[in-house]
């Protein structure tokens, strides 16, 4: 259900170099530290995790007349011991703000109608003693 | 004859206008804050949803002072990728909730209760 979007988000973050220059060493086997879901065991930091967070199909006239989505699209960063994982995600945040609010997207098969950063997501978290830093937004996409 | 009636009524629905979205909205996140909880794997987590009012604004909590983590399973940590359920609850209830607080400030202006 998620294949064309996913691969149209992708894509347009994969593609834009401001973007990729905020993001750590892509893990081996990827091309870029953008990861669906969740990021591989050992990926290095900072880097950027999208999944979907709602799909809802709309419907007029017995048709489907457009499909509505929720995207999570967001940076994590690592405390490196001087305290900059803040601003290196807040900066990944913003560039994905630029890059997608009224951006243009390209889904196979169908056509985009709206794309915009909706709410933030900002929140700190600590596992085994280390602290990481995720901020990025929910981005809506609606496409026919 | 009818003007005089109507306006009338109007310092009254006003004054009702308020409780009556608060009312409408409180239905609303209730029914939200149930389909939440049936979309969580957790009966801890789903247990915590619940809704609250401050300065007349309804919000759907999905945690309690136990049970901190609804935010990390709802956007996903560096070890667990997200399982979203309280926003797939709200967009699947956002049209009908609209229409209802909608259809709850009409039959306030229709009737006046």
């Amino acid at each position: 259900m998620s294949v064309a979007t996913r691969r149209a988000l992708y894509g347009k973050m994969a593609g834009d170099a401001t973007l990729t220059g905020l993001l750590g060493t892509p893990k081996s086997g990827y091309s870029q530290a953008i990861y669906y879901e969740r990021a591989p065991s050992g990926a290095a930091f900072p880097y950027i995790v999208f999944s979907k967070q709602a799909g809802t199909p709309r419907y007029a006239m017995s048709a489907r007349a457009y499909d509505d989505d929720v995207w999570q699209i967001k940076a994590v960063g690592k405390d490196d011991g001087v305290d900059l994982s803040a601003d290196k995600v807040d900066n990944i945040a913003s560039r994905l703000d630029a890059l997608l609010t009224d951006g243009t997207i390209s889904i196979s098969g169908r056509t985009q109608l709206y794309l915009r950063r909706e709410s933030d997501i900002d929140y700190a978290e600590t596992a085994d003693g280390v602290n990481y830093r995720h901020a990025g937004s929910l981005f809506r996409l609606i496409y026919e | 004859v009818r003007l005089a009636s109507v306006k009338s009524r109007v310092p009254q629905i006003a004054s009702r206008m308020d409780d009556a979205a608060e009312e409408a909205a409180l239905e609303a996140a209730e029914e939200i804050a149930a389909d939440a909880a049936s979309r969580t794997w957790s009966d801890r987590l789903a247990e915590a949803i619940h809704v609250e009012v401050h300065d007349g604004k309804v919000f759907i909590v999905a945690g309690n002072g136990d049970v901190f983590w609804g935010n990390f399973e709802e956007h996903g940590t560096t070890n667990a990728p997200a399982h979203p359920f309280l926003i797939p609850a709200a967009e699947a209830h956002r049209l009908g909730a609209g229409t209802g607080i909608a259809r709850r400030l009409k039959r306030l202006a229709d009737t006046g209760r």
